[in-house]
């Protein structure tokens, strides 16, 4: 099959061709800088990894070269177009630079046809139907989707499928430059494989691929070339032939990055306390299976796995949130099978999430109203709630979890972001749980309400709570676990203790770089 | 209940003072809306007072407490709702309606019987409705829509359509104290000085409130969300069977105007019973001044919507500038 005549021939399948290129490009926010003088070159007929952590300017330098912002300082060119920085983020580049995000934009109650075309230039004001049917055919056997139905429900796929649409979308327009992010995070393998087979058509046919993803199995798989993003600067690019999984690790962390672990967590752990929590063998599908971990008193446990890894899952089925399928869960020696949230709180768990406005915090109740909301009964007396225990009680746990106790009568939306977790977390930990949970404990906390948090872990745990969180940032899990056990692909796979927790043993671990690429 | 009417303990009386105190700097705080309408109110007498001639007769002002009454009867219970980050219950007006119906076929059976029966079968119609939002989690709005449908239905079922004329007495409740106060406007006092007090001090009100802030939240924390809503609208269904009992009439707009004027927020988690029994005494009042003032009943319904619309989207209007602030 080949295109029809309204699909412009894409120029140059000549891998010389630079089809863009960015120069100087600086980006800041509120005079953080996000990226800083970026030089970068795209060609015609690659598949161009970006590789970096959390928060090293990928997707900020995604936003630019995309037209959803515009850069600080430096120039854009996409073909032959130069755009300075004045001149950036119109929707001109979109219609060259197509971008595949995680959360899908398809709609799942309109058919693939539909899904095509959302938004196309070439939909006017009528729905030429035929015509789109043809050029969505031709866009779908082009990246060897023949086989999907145009009229099927997108809702009614699997999300592999859906996603696939997504880039077929990008095929549709034309747009010569395609941008995955991460776009396997949540699929199974042979998903991948087929997001695989459509990505190396894509280069075949001259388009350029910019591959966003932390599996590094699937670089070495895939890309062509690998640029690695670390504080805003863009610190190598490579053809991937000559880097090494190790290679690339390093160049993400930066080689002197084994730094000096300002550490509270505890060292004198070697000799084992009372098991809290024991789990065996837990299975919920389709998030992690067979998983064995256990958490002992006084111990600061973190999980850790990239998105879809399973980790962040487990937190919220041990909470009660996702009922396990299969496996057993003792605490403290007696059988534990939560159902419900107000289940696993009965039993002494308490869970603090990680969204914290949706269901962590009560935003526009006073902060003591919060910090009571879970122990309410203890300011009750004769059926009334009394305001003057309430006030004794609030102040307590002000104290305690360091928020301002003179604000305790204003709206919990009145503080900031670090210390409305600091609520949440006071909130929760006020009924002195056994075993406490935390998905993502200072996401959107700043340095200071950081360290006092990791200082409120330690003390909850030597008060004899056991600590399991799960946190994407590796640092913090370096700083504040015991023991870490590291998660992929819904599996627990390696387990890291006291000094062999380091950013680089961690990110080995969920990066998984040393089983056979596909 | 007794609980709740015992006076606290001997050992607090300073901290009686500053609880009182505090009750009411933390209403207007937190309520900025709910002290305009007061304000108003009370300019709106006055205005009525030296303008209107014949507003301000004891019969006029009998006549406007007792229907204030029913409207406030209502709006308490249905202020528990929307406090509860349900909306409105939208089958209150009915209720009310057939309560009426209930309580003239029971009245053979003597008074208190009566209403015993009429705001048991309220209860039971309020659980029902609970059971479906709270317990099942179905859309509060439509569920109350339809129960209004089923409950006005079933009420002519019964009542085969036709007037019901009650062999008993109800007269005691059209007696009027010191020849001043109608017994509707002692029954709205006390409904909603009880409800208000449950809603502020009791466990239960605390986490009405708290559910209707975050439902979600609420229910990370452990609530029980679902049996606090279900009880919500027990005694929601139970203040419209009461203004049944007074008097029957379909008021669900009234109501709802009662509570979003008075500052309850619609959302949830914000706002008082008692702010929503001020908002019955100002619509109620506004209502009474065209009256007397001669204006059509047309111009009073075109009137209350418009103080709905002026009240809702200037509380959105100052959410929005502390929201930037």
């Amino acid at each position: 099959m080949t295109g029809p005549a309204a699909s412009v021939p894409i120029p140059g399948h000549d891998p010389a061709t630079v089809l863009l290129r960015t120069d100087g490009v600086t980006k800041s926010f509120g005079g953080v800088h996000a990226l800083k003088g970026v030089d970068f070159e795209l060609r015609s007929g690659e598949v161009h990894a970006l590789l970096g952590e959390n928060g090293a300017g990928k997707s900020t330098f995604v936003k630019i070269i995309s037209g959803q912002m515009r850069a600080d300082e430096g120039s854009l060119r996409i073909g032959d177009r130069t755009m300075d920085a004045a001149h950036q983020g119109s929707t001109q580049a979109t219609n060259d630079v197509a971008v595949v995000h995680q959360e899908l934009s398809i709609v799942p109650t309109m058919t693939v046809l539909d899904n095509l075309f959302l938004g196309h230039p070439a939909v006017g004001f009528l729905y030429r139907r035929r015509e789109l049917r043809r050029r969505g055919r031709a866009a779908l056997d082009r990246i060897g989707l023949g086989s999907l139905n145009l009229d099927s429900l997108a809702g009614s796929l699997p999300l592999a499928e859906r996603q696939l649409i997504e880039i077929a979308r990008a095929v549709t327009r034309d747009a010569r430059i395609v941008i995955l992010d991460e776009p396997t995070a949540t699929l199974s393998d042979a998903e991948i494989e087929r997001v695989f087979g459509v990505v190396r058509e894509l280069r075949a046919r001259g388009h350029a691929v910019v591959y966003i993803s932390h599996r590094l199995k699937e670089i070495f798989a895939l890309a062509d070339r690998a640029t690695v993003f670390r504080d805003g600067r863009r610190i190598s690019t490579e053809p991937v032939a000559d880097l090494t999984p190790d290679l690339l690790v390093e160049r993400i962390i930066g080689r002197n990055l084994v730094k000096e672990r300002s550490r509270i967590a505890n060292e004198d752990h070697a000799q084992p306390r009372s098991i809290r929590l024991d789990v065996k063998n837990l299975t919920c599908q389709p998030t992690f299976r067979d998983v064995s971990l256990s958490v002992a008193v006084g111990e600061i446990v973190g999980v850790v796995g990239q998105i879809g890894s399973g980790a962040d899952d487990l937190i919220r089925s041990l909470a009660g949130a996702r009922p396990p399928q299969a496996g057993s869960m003792l605490l403290d020696g007696e059988q534990y099978t939560p159902n419900s949230i107000r289940q696993a709180l009965s039993r002494g768990v308490s869970f603090v999430s990680d969204d914290r406005a949706k269901n962590g915090v009560f935003l526009d109740v006073p902060i003591n109203h919060n910090l009571t909301s879970m122990v309410l009964s203890s300011v009750v007396r004769g059926g009334i709630v009394r305001s003057g225990d309430e006030r004794r009680v609030g102040k307590t746990l002000a104290k305690r979890f360091t928020i301002d106790a003179r604000r305790l009568r204003s709206a919990a939306n009145q503080l900031s972001g670090g210390n409305q977790q600091k609520v949440s977390l006071g909130k929760s930990a006020a009924m002195n749980p056994r075993l406490l949970l935390l998905n993502e404990p200072t996401r959107g906390v700043d340095v200071g309400a950081r360290s006092e948090i990791y200082r409120l872990l330690r003390q909850l745990a030597d008060e004899g709570a056991a600590v399991l969180l799960f946190s994407s940032d590796l640092a913090e899990v370096v700083e504040i676990c015991d023991r870490v056990v590291t998660f992929f692909h819904g599996r627990a796979v390696t387990e890291l203790k006291g000094a062999d927790i380091t950013e680089q043993s961690l990110l080995q671990g969920i990066l998984n770089p040393e089983e056979v690429p596909l | 209940m007794s609980a709740l009417t015992s006076t606290p303990t001997a050992e607090t009386p300073p901290g009686r003072l500053t609880a009182v105190r505090s009750f009411f700097t933390d209403s207007i705080r937190a309520n900025p809306q709910g002290t305009t309408v007061r304000a108003a109110a009370v300019v709106v007498l006055l205005l009525g007072i030296i303008a209107i001639p014949g507003f301000a007769t004891l019969n006029n002002f009998k006549g406007l407490l007792a229907s204030v009454s029913l409207i406030g009867i209502a709006a308490a219970g249905m202020a528990i709702i929307t406090i509860s980050g349900n909306f409105f219950m939208l089958s209150m007006g009915a209720t009310t309606a057939v309560s009426t119906i209930v309580f003239a076929t029971t009245l053979s059976l003597g008074l208190l019987p009566a209403i015993i029966i009429t705001v048991a079968v309220g209860t039971v119609v309020g659980l029902l409705q609970g059971l479906v939002i709270g317990g099942w989690g179905a859309n509060p709005i439509i569920v109350t829509i339809a129960a209004a449908s089923i409950i006005l239905g079933a009420g002519e079922l019964w009542s085969g359509g036709l007037t019901i004329f009650g062999d008993g007495d109800p007269s005691s409740l059209n007696a009027v104290l010191f020849d001043i106060l109608p017994v509707q406007v002692l029954v709205f006092f006390a409904v909603v000085i009880l409800i208000h007090f449950v809603i502020q001090k009791s466990p239960f009100g605390r986490q009405i409130r708290l559910i209707g802030s975050n439902r979600d939240t609420a229910e990370f924390a452990g609530l029980p969300v679902k049996r606090t809503v279900i009880i919500g609208y027990v005694i929601a269904a139970a203040c419209a069977a009461m203004a049944g009992v007074l008097l029957g009439a379909e008021f669900d707009f009234d109501v709802i105007s009662a509570v979003l004027v008075g500052g309850v927020v619609v959302t949830g988690g914000k706002g008082t019973v008692l702010d929503a029994a001020v908002g019955a005494v100002f619509i109620g009042m506004v209502g009474n001044l065209l009256i007397v003032g001669g204006q059509s009943f047309a111009l009073q319904t075109v009137i209350k919507g418009v103080i709905v619309i002026v009240a809702v989207s200037a509380a959105a209007l100052l959410a929005r500038r502390k929201g930037k602030r």
